[in-house]
């Protein structure tokens, strides 16, 4: 269940870069390889190759959720010109179920980070109506905030990240 | 007093360059003298001194003939030309530039060429951190300007941080030694103008008054040797800390500098709030765990309690069959019935 405080989401700079401040109102896990992720944890490539599964709780399977995988550090994080890369854009969720039951607009794509160490950030928003969303010509340069509000989404509910790395990585360090 | 700005940024040269022949790195100032000369690594230092200085001359020359030389570089070139005579501190100048540069990277262990471990120190960039010195190290000879390799191997000092109070004149003797003049006069003016703004310190950071005789071998070897001064101190003002003199490539130099820094900056404060970020994930996972840890057993307190009372009911209500009752057997299916 994500936490109740967005601390850490603003301190790793998810709220600001990607999102902004909002109340979390959904119980959102996400399980990579049947093991709930820690916001904030690190992963590595090989870990997160497999598309995860997500669970939101809940009590009414009326309620749909859209949910938003983003990479906003690509290429690199001290140069993110491709930011925010988007990995997985699955809408139509119903509540107390997981991904395999909504739509996926955007096949997942695992994570391959070259440079640096990337966040991962998962965001869930709650749709009013059940809604067709089109996804974007291209993974590149996605904007969350942008995409929210062209579809009506309003504030995120749910928000986790993880970080990843090369899976042979030095902590992003290129020299010595 | 700026002679660092010798030749107007626009002004075509030779040379190809908007700064200083100090500004250049070897690979640079190589192909401006056309391949001609024989590769820095096996010249002595005196060849390259004088390779530089011709280099210079010939800029200098082109500078006052397209007219817009300030005055400041007329005199300084003429200084240069004066001080000619120049010689090297007796352990530098017979070292070819290769063994000077083994020296230089060898910058921490080697105290023997005096100028480079302690000039290191001395980058003026605003503030000097081991951290500075060792991006500043250039991977190879040849992607090193001169005046930083003149820098290293002691040739030239460094232009002081600003921070650092002019240790006024009794200091600098010592270490200053070997270019004579500049030491004994630190206000007074050159002809080779604001030298260092004026003020002329060792630019050892932690060169206190006493550590002045330490570190300071060659110098001492040309104690009144006034002549390495005019030409030599040249470079002080290009990577000043008061750099801003217009030559673009002190400019592109220091900012090179200050870019990686800035990015080495980024980078840990993103790691510390990534740590920062995770450790209170944890704390208040731990938080949320313990909370219903708790609850559970208090549950599983109740859950006994529960069930202790209904044994006990079911005893009471048969007290003809006691034997019975505490039979296993017979309580088990009893206690599943009431749980449902």
């Amino acid at each position: 269940m994500n936490m109740s405080r967005v601390d850490p989401l603003v301190l790793g700079n998810v709220v600001g870069d990607i999102v902004d401040p909002f109340y979390p109102s959904a119980s959102f896990k996400v399980f990579y390889n049947n093991k709930e992720m820690t916001s904030g944890s690190e992963l590595k490539p090989s870990q997160v190759a497999i598309e995860p599964r997500v669970q939101i709780g809940g009590r009414d399977m009326r309620t749909l959720y859209t949910l938003v995988m983003v990479d906003p550090d690509a290429p690199s994080p001290s140069n993110p010109t491709k930011r925010e890369y988007l990995h997985w854009l699955v809408t139509d969720i119903p509540e107390t179920t997981n991904a395999s039951f909504g739509n996926e607009v955007v096949p997942y794509e695992n994570p391959k980070p070259i440079a640096g160490i990337h966040r991962f950030v998962f965001v869930l928003f709650r749709q009013t109506v059940r809604q067709t969303i089109d996804a974007p010509g291209w993974r590149s340069n996605f904007n969350t905030r942008d995409f929210a509000q062209y579809y009506n989404l309003g504030s995120p509910v749910a928000s986790v990240f993880f970080n990843c790395q090369r899976e042979n990585g030095c902590g992003g360090r290129r020299y010595r | 007093m700026d002679f660092t700005n010798k030749v107007p940024p626009d002004t075509p040269l030779p040379l190809a360059r908007q700064g200083s022949v100090y500004s250049l790195t070897f690979d640079e100032f190589q192909s401006t003298l056309g391949g001609g000369s024989k590769d820095f690594g096996s010249m002595n230092m005196d060849e390259l001194l004088k390779s530089i200085w011709n280099a210079e001359e010939t800029q200098a020359t082109m500078a006052s003939a397209s007219g817009c030389g300030p005055t400041g570089t007329d005199q300084q070139t003429s200084g240069i030309h004066r001080q000619g005579s120049l010689t090297l501190p007796r352990t530098l100048s017979q070292k070819t530039v290769d063994q000077v540069w083994k020296d230089i990277i060898g910058v921490g262990t080697n105290t023997g060429n005096a100028g480079p471990s302690s000039m290191c120190p001395a980058v003026p960039v605003g503030i000097v951190t081991k951290e500075e010195i060792m991006q500043k190290r250039e991977p190879t000879l040849g992607e090193m300007t001169l005046e930083e390799f003149l820098v290293r191997a002691g040739v030239v000092r460094e232009e002081p941080v600003p921070q650092i109070t002019p240790f006024g004149v009794t200091t600098p003797t010592v270490c200053e030694s070997n270019f004579g003049n500049l030491v004994g006069s630190p206000m007074q003016p050159r002809p080779f103008g604001g030298l260092n703004n004026g003020s002329v310190v060792p630019g050892f950071v932690g060169l206190g008054p006493t550590p002045v005789s330490a570190p300071v071998e060659s110098p001492v070897d040309l104690n009144g040797n006034s002549s390495d001064l005019s030409p030599v101190p040249v470079p002080y003002v290009f990577k000043g800390f008061r750099g801003r003199k217009g030559a673009a490539t002190v400019e592109k130099v220091a900012e090179r500098r200050q870019r990686r820094m800035i990015k080495n900056r980024e980078s840990a404060a993103r790691s510390r709030a990534r740590k920062q970020a995770y450790m209170m994930e944890l704390e208040a996972e731990i938080a949320k765990l313990k909370e219903q840890n708790k609850e559970l057993q208090e549950k599983q307190v109740e859950m006994m309690k529960i069930e202790k009372a209904k044994v006990q009911e079911v005893m009471s209500q048969q007290p003809m069959s006691k034997r019975v009752c505490l039979r296993r057997t017979f309580t088990g299916p009893c206690l599943s019935k009431q749980i449902r």
